[in-house]
């Protein structure tokens, strides 16, 4: 069994992150790591192949020269093998043509599954897995809080707005799994020590048979037109309650007056 | 102004989610709402309720005939769609025996109703055939996870460039500009779709629902649609969420959070009986989740549930750069904290110093004085009585409040009256259950 999972280098949360002249996000400037969310996908995968004999995890990544560190963090932690896809020309691709890129890539080295995070930290629109799953016309379980593969099926329990529910996809499908599905894993010191060695495919656009003027920034079907710093909020006022609750009266005169009561 | 288009979902009782109508709103912002629904009963209260708030069409989708969930046709887009669609047409067309015999056909009646069903094939189909009829000015979901799901399809569909989480949209030279928050909340970013219709996810948090009826009968049409690829999608079991009693965190117009000041589990009811006196719903600090005095899923947290209600109480929340990063951007930050030099109260429009057990007690009761209520009886205050009390507090309690749109409870209710349905079925039904499902469940 065949698995990919789809990993992404993107900036520290913890640090102060940036639009780059361009407007796209300054990548540079803040320290990277591993997607947290994509720990999630791994573990994942872990847990299948644990199970089963024969399983193959790929960790799959698009992004600079940098984003190789999320491959490497990805082999440590247990995947068999790193594909990284770099190209100048990916520099602003939108999601429409990350995935793109993706399919044309999961494509090439075969699949029973895609694993990924329900999104990345940096753009966060969690429109990747299902436009992947759209482009390669396959199903897709996404939000997976648990999953299991059974019967040729990938089996999971989800949440949508009006239910919970437990559903199945026949493989091969894409899964993208949430925090609740299991736990994020450390590598040892050796397996960093390993992965810091080991060998990764590099791939380009022309190895995928994609043109460069089908990706980046100046093919994004979307653009950025302004950033507004956010105005930071002026402190109100402050009162000291007076032991009793008295302060009470106070404040229910401010909901009042913003008409919350 | 153009049609827009606005995904309208329902849950299992057929009430339209809250969420849905905050898509409505954001529709209204750049043109004539036009509502999509998947599948179910076009009736007059849905229709009534969706007009009251600005829609002036309703496109029904339905499979085609043959490519239901089992059959496996990959379709041409439109085909022989629009067979029975077209102008308004006789409820009585959708009437149970139509429809049961039709599910038989299928295979199994459930599988032609709204739940069970593999519904982000059959609103990404329905979207992609109305676009291409329509040529709508944008396309707009709510950012559920079928939601997004929807627009992500939809978007590659069309090769239609995407936003999400758009926090308030506005037309512009280019077509729509959608604003949404980046790096945390810290800037916020303006964009606009520069290839084909633009599809835009809106955050349910951002827009209250406001009431602007046109005056004018709303138009039902139906389309059928063929699936690209059905059958993807089995649905093993399901377990509706209509328990929730309090609106959904990331929906809800009112948040009442609390931290380590709570103190216990047990201080959590007390700012449970807070978010029902004020609608609200009850979230938590990273310590209050950790410490298990609140479940996970009401994190408010970088990490967890991010939220911009229009009131959001903190009580015993310190104000780490994670937390506010979850809740910054509310509308209205109140505070409630022992700690005068707690990070909180920098964010915050009214801080109260003081020890949060004897504040929520007394301002419960402020509350109740104000609103001309026994303690007791503030709206939904003590849950768990039976409906009709419910909504004769609810109704007898509600002060002449020029914000009304807050409360869709009591705007569906002039709905109703409003689109003056006779159907003894839905006016049976416990109208305690349209507060909850609609405010409901966003995961």
């Amino acid at each position: 069994m065949k698995i990919v999972v789809l990993v992404k280098h993107v900036p520290d949360t913890a640090a102060d992150r940036h639009f780059a002249a361009d407007l796209t996000l300054d990548r540079a400037a803040a320290p990277g790591r591993l997607n947290e969310p994509d720990e999630y996908a791994l573990d994942q995968a872990l847990r299948i192949a644990k199970l089963r004999p024969g399983v193959l995890i790929t960790a799959l990544t698009m992004g600079p020269r940098d984003a190789q560190a999320a491959l490497r963090r990805a082999l440590a932690l247990g995947a068999h093998r790193g594909v990284h896809v770099v190209d100048d020309a990916l520099h602003g691709s939108d999601a429409l043509a990350t995935s793109r890129v993706l399919a044309a890539a999961v494509d090439r080295l075969g699949f029973d599954l895609v694993l990924c995070g329900t999104a990345s930290t940096d753009a966060a629109t969690s429109m990747v897995p299902p436009m992947l799953a759209e482009r390669l016309g396959l199903p897709a379980l996404c939000f997976a809080d648990t999953l299991r593969i059974e019967g040729g099926e990938a089996i999971g329990r989800r949440e949508s707005e009006t239910a919970v529910e437990e559903v199945a996809v026949p493989l091969p499908a894409v899964v993208s799994v949430t925090d609740q599905s299991g736990r994020p894993r450390h590598p040892s010191v050796r397996a960093l020590a390993q992965a810091r060695q080991a060998p990764l495919r590099i791939w380009t656009l022309a190895d995928l048979g994609i043109a460069a003027d089908e990706v980046g920034l100046a093919a994004a079907a979307t653009m950025v037109r302004m950033v507004i710093p956010h105005t930071r909020r002026a402190a109100g006022g402050v009162i000291r309650d007076d032991e009793q609750g008295g302060a009470a009266v106070g404040l229910a005169d401010f909901l009042t007056e913003r008409h919350f009561i | 102004m153009g049609p827009v288009l606005a995904l309208v979902a329902r849950d299992d009782d057929g009430e339209i989610l809250r969420s849905s109508l905050a898509v409505v709103a954001m529709a209204r912002r750049l043109g004539t709402p036009v509502a999509v629904l998947c599948g179910g009963d076009p009736d007059l209260v849905i229709t009534g309720i969706l007009g009251y708030y600005g829609v002036t069409r309703v496109i029904i989708a339905e499979d085609d005939e043959d490519s239901g969930d089992g059959a496996n046709a990959r379709g041409g887009g439109a085909g022989d769609a629009d067979a029975r669609g077209g102008g308004a047409r006789d409820m009585d067309v959708w009437g149970d025996g139509v429809r049961e015999a039709r599910g038989s056909d299928a295979g199994d009646a459930d599988a032609r109703g709204v739940r069970g069903r593999d519904m982000v094939s059959l609103a990404t189909a329905a979207l992609v055939e109305i676009a291409s009829r329509e040529h709508p000015t944008a396309i707009l979901t709510s950012c559920g996870p079928d939601a997004r799901q929807v627009a992500a399809r939809v978007a590659v569909r069309l090769d239609s460039g995407v936003i999400t989480d758009a926090v308030d949209l506005m037309p512009g030279p280019g077509g729509p500009v959608a604003i949404q928050e980046a790096f945390t909340g810290s800037c916020l970013v303006g964009s606009a779709v520069r290839r084909g219709v633009p599809v835009i996810t809106v955050r349910a948090d951002a827009a209250v629902p406001e009431p602007a009826a046109v005056g004018e009968p709303v138009v039902v049409e139906s389309v059928s649609v063929r699936r690209m690829r059905p059958g993807g999608v089995r649905v093993l079991s399901r377990a509706p969420k209509t328990a929730a009693r309090r609106p959904d965190l990331t929906t809800a117009a009112v948040v009442v959070a609390g931290g380590r000041g709570v103190g216990s589990a047990a201080g959590f009811d007390l700012l449970g009986q807070v978010a029902d006196a004020l609608g609200g719903a009850v979230g938590g600090s990273r310590a209050a989740a950790d410490l298990g005095w609140c479940p996970p899923q009401a994190l408010v947290d970088q990490t967890g549930a991010s939220v911009c209600p229009r009131l959001y109480v903190a009580c015993g929340i310190s104000g780490s750069v994670r937390h506010r990063a979850g809740m910054q951007d509310s509308r209205t930050i109140v505070a409630i904290d022992k700690d005068p030099a707690a990070p909180i109260f920098r964010i915050a429009d009214f801080g109260v110093v003081g020890d949060l057990r004897r504040v929520l007690p007394a301002l419960l009761a402020e509350i109740a004085r104000r609103r001309g209520t026994a303690i007791g009886a503030a709206p939904a205050l003590r849950h768990g009585g039976a409906p009709e009390t419910l909504t004769s507090t609810r109704t007898s309690t509600r002060v002449p409040d020029p914000d009304r749109a807050a409360r869709p409870q009591a705007a569906h209710a002039e709905a109703r009256d409003l689109a003056r349905v006779p159907d003894p079925d839905r006016a049976a039904r416990p109208q305690a259950a349209h507060p909850e499902t609609l405010d409901h469940a966003e995961a």
